[in-house]
């Protein structure tokens, strides 16, 4: 079977190292875009299953990318939203403009991520919001 | 002929010339010279006429495009100037007739020349016409002047006509462009000015300065009596003042360009043995010969029109500014009077009678100058067909010129009243007002028999003018004195509070109202006055700032409190205004009380309430963007904090976990205690960011409908695993059939969550903690309840801020950051609920939580 690809938009380098790091370690192929911008143009390279998409970019940030992100184009794939910022209001919007989760960076272990990822890609949902 | 080409150079050429007149002439002088003449109707050069010879050197040394045409045909002979405007034309026009020379502007020409060979001066303004001094047509807008010259015996042999850029066109051009140009501009209107209108011309010539050349105005300006052709200045015009001869020899013989603007010229002008003084613009260059000044070419413009005109006007201005600064009627007639007699010369004595109401009799108005007997004799004089100057004049509505009283009908009753004062002459006008009904009239008495002349009839008609001006003026300030009479009947039916006092501030008139409001008697109010009604605490101040307002002659505007009938204090705003007569000086003062006491319950309270709101909105609306701002600024500071945290945390964790390989025990107590404290750092940045969004006003609650039972057993649950590893047990029972709460579940959730941690962590293991709700009327009470350590009464208001944490003997084994309650206690404020403690040191405490329902 296929081993799944999981986009992580991230702006800090050492997130993408240690996020590629676990997810790698459990067979995921992992490709790394830097910024909303730069997510959208990899993502007819990359075909990603899911991805893991930081909120707070330089150039385009999280919520410019699910706006500006074509569900249409790519129905299989699935948006997990992770950010240091811990407020309702941007946990919330995330999630309305299409995330199927927006968690807390800091208060996930290694562990934890790999089971939501887990989790997600099982649930085999489309994108949220774009049936 | 040879073909010449004209240059555009001024006067100055290196042509000599052998012929006297052309001699520093220019390039028309040579083209002149060189002419034939001969073929010519004019005849060879040798046969002309002194007089048209003084006229082409008048020409040859002009600065101004000029054309000479002479004779009834016009034959045409013009300077460098015209030349050069004249542009490719130039070669066929010298020496022709100017209906052939110019054959487009034939008929144009023809009566130029017929009018101003008959002796008058043509002056076109603003004319559109061509020049040819390109290759292709230009339009321009040209100003043409066209005056005769005058032969030997005064009579029109030629025409010179001048043609300048319009004016208009001229002004505006310099204004954009620099200050030279303007000035030069200038220079240009000084010369229009005098060639547009009709200007004198005039050159004199010789050691003796003799008369060459004399233009009609420049003859009829000095006098049609004098002979002034072919003689000595000095002896034609003998009467001159010496600072102007002296100023002529120095243009004639050294050379000086001389010019004045308004120049006062004393002369006898009308040769009639009376001096008078003209106003001239005067400008005099010199007459070169052989490149020597000798003579002098004079244009002469008369002023004294615009410069009486305007000196009029002035005064006039300050007649009006009289009135307008307050002067009195009297006043601003007798200034008039007096300006008009100064101005004269011949000792005229100038009187203003003045219309009665019923129009049939003249009073008094004004004479400064006449005796008072005479003036009190013609006060009340009647108008009528045959009552000396005035009355007459007011009857017939026209001036009437009386030159000798002694022998005119119209005198017959006042004959001897006049000798009497020795007045010999009187010529007296009616003063018309705006709609043409007498004012009044106004007379000129002359101690001599005299006729007038159109100077001084032009006088009287600047007097009258002015004098109906105030006439009306002082009409318009009678109907603000009735008008005054009606102030009464307006006062006692305004609904407010109206008093008059003298000068000195004694009350003179209290209207009705008063009576109304104190229930006072006028005669009581009259002998007590306002300062009985007065509250005591305005008394004192109200009353000086009526003295000082008294005092100063200031209007005045204050406040205070009057009793009314009822006994009840009410606040009125008072304002008091100096009337003043015509001499400024205060007669008496106008003042209104106005009980405000209603409007300051409504409008006034809401208007500074609307102040007041405004005030503080924009005071929270600094906050608010202040908060915003330190907001923003913890949040996004925590989430770069939280950044390398969880770099660290993720690190850790996959080292702790064994992905890198095993682990020896050191190593793995080490990583553990990183972990920890990586850990306490992330929940204490957590709890800074609570504490931020708790703060922030954008924090917003998701109110529901929910269960308060339902809430605290939640919370209970959540709290179960900690609770057991020490032993502590919460006891529950919540009453049945409590109603719901509208509120925030989450954030009640962690109210709870923190009482019942900080229930747990400040009691000793195995201790009880109880939870009871109680329903009050309008809330429901939660209290939390344990056995612990308690709180020291002087800490019981600090544990709910910020940062708090109290010393016991429990809390160097509790962790936290101090910001637990202080959330609990906003997040109750927020739901319109609160929070108290009741502790008893180390018998417990009671957090009780009460929530409106």
């Amino acid at each position: 079977m296929k081993t799944a690809t999981v986009l992580i938009i991230e702006d800090e380098q050492i997130l993408q190292d240690v996020y590629s790091l676990i997810l790698g370690s459990k067979g995921y192929t992992v490709a790394v875009a830097e910024n909303g911008a730069e997510g959208l143009t990899k993502m007819r390279a990359v075909k990603p299953d899911l991805i893991l998409l930081d909120v707070l970019m330089p150039v385009m940030d999280g919520k410019e990318f699910l706006k500006n992100f074509d569900a249409s184009e790519f129905p299989y794939t699935k948006i997990i939203a992770y950010t240091n910022l811990s407020d309702r209001q941007t946990q919330q919007e995330m999630v309305e403009l299409g995330a199927m989760e927006c968690v807390l960076k800091s208060s996930m272990t290694p562990e934890d991520l790999l089971n939501l990822v887990g989790q997600v890609l099982e649930t085999g949902h489309k994108h949220k919001n774009r049936p | 002929m040879p073909k010449m080409k004209s240059t555009t150079k001024p006067m100055a050429s290196q042509f000599k010339s052998r012929v006297g007149f052309l001699m520093g002439g220019g390039d028309m002088a040579r083209r002149i010279e060189q002419f034939p003449w001969s073929d010519n109707r004019l005849g060879p050069l040798q046969s002309w006429q002194p007089y048209l010879k003084h006229a082409i050197s008048f020409i040859l040394n002009s600065p101004l495009r000029t054309v000479l045409l002479v004779g009834d045909d016009g034959i045409m002979i013009y300077n460098d100037a015209y030349a050069a405007f004249a542009g490719e034309r130039d070669t066929d026009l010298l020496g022709s007739q100017v209906a052939d020379g110019l054959p487009e502007a034939a008929d144009f020409h023809r009566q130029v020349l017929k009018a101003v060979l008959a002796g008058k001066t043509v002056t076109y303004v603003d004319q559109q016409l061509k020049s040819y001094r390109r290759a292709t047509d230009q339009e321009m807008w040209m100003d043409l002047n066209y005056s005769p010259v005058l032969d030997d015996g005064g009579m029109p042999f030629a025409v010179v006509g001048v043609v300048l850029e319009a004016t208009n066109r001229i002004v505006a051009e310099s204004r954009r462009s620099t200050t030279e140009t303007a000035l030069q501009a200038e220079r240009q209107r000084l010369h229009d000015l005098f060639m547009r209108a009709p200007g004198g011309i005039a050159i004199v010539t010789g050691p003796d300065l003799r008369f060459q050349l004399v233009n009609k105005p420049f003859q009829q300006l000095l006098g049609a009596g004098r002979n002034l052709a072919g003689q000595a200045l000095l002896d034609a015009v003998s009467d001159l003042d010496p600072k102007l001869i002296e100023m002529i020899r120095r243009v004639s013989f050294q050379g000086e360009r001389f010019e004045a603007h308004e120049l006062p010229v004393t002369l006898d002008w009308d040769s009639d043995g009376s001096l008078k003084t003209k106003y001239l613009d005067f400008i005099c260059e010199p007459y070169m010969e052989n490149n020597q000044p000798n003579g002098l070419i004079a244009y002469i413009y008369d002023m004294t029109q615009q410069v009486k005109s305007r000196k009029e006007v002035e005064d006039q201005n300050r007649v009006l500014e009289m009135l307008a600064g307050g002067s009195s009627f009297e006043t601003t007639l007798d200034f008039l009077i007096r300006t008009i007699e100064m101005q004269s010369s011949d000792g005229i004595l100038g009187s203003i009678l003045l219309m009665s109401d019923d129009g049939t009799s003249l009073q008094h108005g004004s004479g400064p100058s006449l005796p008072a007997s005479y003036l009190r004799a013609i006060d009340g004089i009647a108008v009528g067909p045959k009552v000396g100057s005035c009355g007459t004049a007011a009857y017939r509505k026209q001036p009437v010129f009386v030159s000798d009283i002694a022998s005119d009908p119209l005198w017959t009753d006042f004959r001897e009243l006049a000798a009497a004062h020795s007045l010999k002459a009187c010529w007296s006008t009616p003063i018309f007002g705006s709609d043409k009904q007498v004012l009044g009239t106004f007379a000129l008495y002359y101690r001599d028999v005299h006729r007038p002349t159109a100077e001084d009839k032009h006088s009287i008609e600047f007097v009258t003018r002015t004098a109906a001006l105030i006439i009306e003026h002082s009409k318009a300030e009678d109907l603000l004195r009735q008008s005054e009479e009606r102030f009464r009947f307006m006062a006692e039916t305004l609904p407010l509070k109206i008093f008059t006092a003298d000068a000195g501030g004694k009350i003179t008139y209290f209207n009705p109202q008063w009576s109304e409001f104190t229930g006072k008697s006028m005669k009581v109010l009259m002998r007590d006055g306002v300062r009985m009604f007065m509250h005591p605490e305005d008394a004192q101040s109200s009353m000086q700032t009526w003295m000082a307002a008294l005092k100063t002659g200031t209007p005045l505007q204050n406040e205070q409190r009057l009793l009314r009938h009822d006994g009840q204090y009410r606040r009125h705003v008072s304002f008091a205004r100096p009337m003043r007569d015509n001499n400024g000086r205060i007669i008496s003062w106008f003042g209104s009380m106005t009980d405000i006491e209603d409007v300051l319950q409504t409008v006034v309270q809401k208007e500074k309430l609307e102040i007041m709101t405004a005030g503080l909105k924009e005071q929270r609306a600094q906050l608010v963007a202040l908060n915003n701002a330190k907001d923003e600024f913890i949040t996004l500071s925590s989430h770069q904090l939280r950044t390398p945290a969880t770099a660290v945390k993720q690190y850790i964790h996959l080292v702790l976990g064994g992905h890198f390989g095993a682990l020896t025990p050191a190593q793995l107590r080490s990583l553990t205690i990183a972990y920890e404290s990586n850990e306490r750092q992330l929940n204490i940045i957590n709890d800074l960011l609570k504490t931020a969004q708790i703060d922030s006003n954008r924090y917003t609650l998701k109110k529901q409908n929910l269960s308060i039972v339902e809430v605290l057993r939640d919370a209970i649950a959540e709290m179960q695993s900690s609770l057991r590893l020490k032993g502590q047990v919460v006891s529950f029972d919540p009453p049945r059939g409590l109603p719901k709460l509208l509120a925030d579940r989450s954030d009640l959730n962690l109210v709870f969550i923190n009482l019942l941690e900080n229930a747990s962590k400040y009691s000793y293991p195995n201790s009880a903690i109880e939870v009871i709700v109680t329903k009050k009327p309008k809330a429901l009470e939660i209290a939390i309840i344990d056995e612990g350590v308690g709180i020291e009464k002087q800490h019981g208001r600090r544990i709910f801020e910020k940062f708090t944490r109290i010393d016991n003997e429990l809390s160097d084994t509790v962790s936290g950051t101090g910001l637990g309650l202080y959330w609990v206690k906003r997040i109750l404020a927020l739901h319109g609920g609160s929070i108290k403690v009741i502790s008893e040191p180390k018998l417990g405490s009671r957090f009780i939580v009460s929530l409106p329902l």
